[in-house]
């Protein structure tokens, strides 16, 4: 049995896990994603289906040299805008033809930033980022979770994760799948199949917890 | 393959099976890490949600590891273990991987004594998800949309979009897909194949082989009849139903569907089982049809059917199904295979039928100043996608029927249509009937017909014509 907070404490954990990924590579944070996976893994990981992709991608990362991997990040990831091969960035994918003006991505970000309650505290990459959305998901985790443990439902977080996830799940199948087309490493094409399988959990995930709350239809 | 059994009801020593033996493994699935492995339980409440979390820890793909759970009429036989466990692990072998599309989780909500809210652990469903590689949504191909009785899939802008928590898996859509494309990684072709084959090929008693519903609970156990899931009945098409016996099998049935999640299945699958017998009759081989039941009952007898074909459960198995059977002419509404006619005078060329044909059964080729349908009666799956899409009413017409003449004929050309030509660059602009067609619309607006009809669409905003 898991309940509901200790369910958004674990979320809320691979969030972090797998924004920190997108990262800049370290030695440390290497060893830093390998313990909150044994944290994760301790809090049941292992009960949900993106368990297998998340520890492939932490097998990958730990095999790779820091040095080839910073090196790969930097050619498939890059700055974004200014031409890296596969732009981590929502706007990359949706925002041309299918979904309207690119800067309406980076305003829908900001504006759910700005109802959670955070900010962004580095202008080096735009709020669109994946890496950014990894982290506010988080922080929007975290805070479900700590009004969970307050006796609430946790529907309003709720509400904005699935704001933010649904429009995710829409792009990242085609990033992951560029990613694997390009990645010399290996680590990063798993980083981004695992990123691919965990947003698709969390947009059914999402679902059901809003039905559970009263709050959504599935 | 390495299997681990749980030998708290069975003497494995009586089976012949090399396995390694595991005493409460029903009760605490212990899960090693190492090569690929299966499982036989003996525990019909074995906790799948437990076994997944177990076969995650130590890195396996849950749906990628064969789990026999053995019932009490299994247990009496162990003729019928080694053919249970042959199976599994025939069918795990052709297991083609998941992504995450094709799982649906389940998270049944419990009371807990600290929270109000909890959750048992999840448990993994596998759904149909199209293969964007194959899919022909992007050419306006709906086949899959049309039949799903939940509004699980929806068509837009040449995408098939699919919701998981409303798919109940019934499958439907996998067996009316023309291109092969919508996957449920547990129920693919080649698994259904393999496992047939192995469940067929295990006894040297005749087999029967019954389809049931992989939803709700499994039909008892019966002497000389195995059953084999699908996703549900309802799904089942003609060729299916014959499939295993041209697989060796003595007999087929179909067991009735008790997973109440839609309530025609019953009725799909009584249809379907008396379409399969109708071909049967056509092809001169109504003895045969007499194995095609209803449901399973006494054990078969020897003998069946002595035509042999495999590929039949694919996009194509029924005109693979249709040669190998021989000679019939069946015309019915759950007729596998299609017969596609073009009246000359309505049709205007404009290539709708052939764009949207999603098994490339119906091709159009553009010829020196003309241009040509062509029809493979063999790759049609009566999927009645060119109709549906069709624009001018009457120009195409679909038979449904098991015509073996017309597959003997093969590949021919349906019509051939003059095409215009630019008075500037000399390119094709379209066919003269389409041309026309767009003339009687435009009604007496002369100069624009004039303009349309003697100028490419490239030179339209360079030329005019007076």
């Amino acid at each position: 049995m898991i309940e509901d907070t200790e369910l958004a404490r674990l979320r809320q954990g691979c969030y972090r896990v797998l924004s920190a990924g997108y990262g800049r590579p370290s030695a440390e944070r290497v060893e830093q994603i390998g313990a909150g996976m044994a944290a994760l893994a301790a809090m049941g990981l292992d009960s949900f289906a993106y368990s297998r992709p998340l520890w492939a991608w932490v097998e990958a990362l730990q095999g790779t040299p820091v040095a080839l991997l910073a090196t790969e990040q930097v050619r498939l990831f890059g700055s974004g805008a200014d031409g890296a091969l596969v732009a981590p960035i929502e706007s990359q994918y949706l925002g041309v033809n299918l979904q309207g003006d690119p800067a309406r991505h980076a305003a829908r970000i900001e504006d759910l930033m700005r109802r959670a309650g955070v900010a962004l505290r580095t202008d080096d990459r735009p709020p669109d980022h994946l890496l950014v959305e990894l982290e506010l998901a988080s922080a929007l985790c975290g805070s479900e979770a700590s009004e969970r443990a307050a006796g609430g439902d946790g529907s309003r977080w709720l509400e904005m994760q699935r704001e933010l996830i649904d429009v995710m799940a829409r792009w990242i199948h085609r990033f992951a799948s560029e990613v694997a087309d390009r990645d010399n490493c290996g680590a990063l094409a798993a980083l981004a199949a695992a990123t691919e399988a965990f947003v698709i959990h969390e947009s059914d995930m999402l679902r059901l917890l809003l039905v559970e709350t009263g709050g959504g239809s599935q | 393959m390495r299997w681990i059994v749980c030998a708290d009801r069975l003497d494995w020593g009586l089976i012949g099976l090399e396995v390694a033996e595991r005493r409460g493994w029903c009760g605490d699935p212990v899960v090693p890490e190492g090569d690929e492995l299966g499982f036989v339980g003996c525990a019909e409440d074995l906790d799948r949600s437990h076994l997944e979390r177990r076969l995650r820890s130590a890195g396996f793909d849950p749906f990628a590891v064969p789990t026999v759970v053995l019932s009490e009429v299994d247990r009496s036989e162990p003729d019928r273990v080694r053919a249970l466990v042959s199976a599994a692990g025939a069918r795990a072998r052709q297991y083609p991987g998941a992504r995450p599309e094709h799982l649906k989780p389940v998270m049944p909500r419990v009371a807990s004594r600290r929270s109000v809210l909890a959750f048992m652990r999840p448990v993994y469903r596998s759904v149909p998800h199209p293969d964007p590689g194959a899919c022909g949504a992007a050419d306006g191909c709906r086949a899959c949309v049309d039949t799903c009785p939940h509004g699980a899939l929806e068509w837009s802008n040449g995408v098939v979009t699919h919701d998981r928590l409303a798919c109940e898996g019934c499958g439907r859509c996998v067996a009316v897909c023309p291109a092969g494309a919508m996957i449920d990684p547990r129920f693919t072709p080649s698994q259904l194949e393999a496992e047939i084959g192995a469940l067929v090929h295990a006894h040297a008693a005749p087999t029967g082989i019954l389809w049931h519903c992989s939803r709700g609970a499994p039909p008892e156990p019966t002497p000389g009849w195995h059953g084999v899931a699908v996703p549900c009945v309802g799904m089942l098409m003609p060729h299916w139903i014959i499939g295993p016996l041209v697989q060796g099998a003595a007999a087929v049935a179909v067991a009735e569907c008790n997973c109440g999640l839609e309530s025609d299945s019953n009725g799909r699958a009584a249809a379907a089982v008396t379409a399969a017998r109708q071909w049967l009759g056509a092809a001169g081989i109504g003895d045969v049809a007499a194995r095609v039941q209803g449901s399973a009952g006494a054990a078969p007898l020897r003998g069946g059917l002595p035509i042999r074909a495999c590929g039949v459960y694919g996009a194509h198995g029924a005109a693979i199904l249709a040669s190998a059977l021989g000679a019939a002419v069946w015309d019915g509404d759950l007729a596998p295979l299609g017969v596609i006619s073009i009246d000359q005078e309505t049709c205007t060329g404009c290539e709708m039928c052939a764009t949207v044909c999603p098994s490339a059964a119906l091709v159009s080729v553009g010829g020196d100043g003309n241009l040509e349908l062509w029809f493979e009666p063999s790759r049609c799956t009566a999927c009645g996608q060119c109709v549906d899409r069709c624009p001018e009413e009457g120009a195409i017409s679909l038979r449904r029927a098991v015509d073996t003449a017309e597959l003997g004929v093969g590949r021919r050309r349906l019509i051939e249509l003059e095409v215009a030509r630019c008075v500037k660059c000399g390119g094709s602009i379209a066919p003269q009937a389409a041309l026309h067609r767009i003339a009687s619309v435009l009604g007496d607006d002369a100069a624009l017909i004039r303009q349309i009809s003697s100028v490419c669409l490239d030179c339209r905003g360079t030329t005019m014509v007076f």
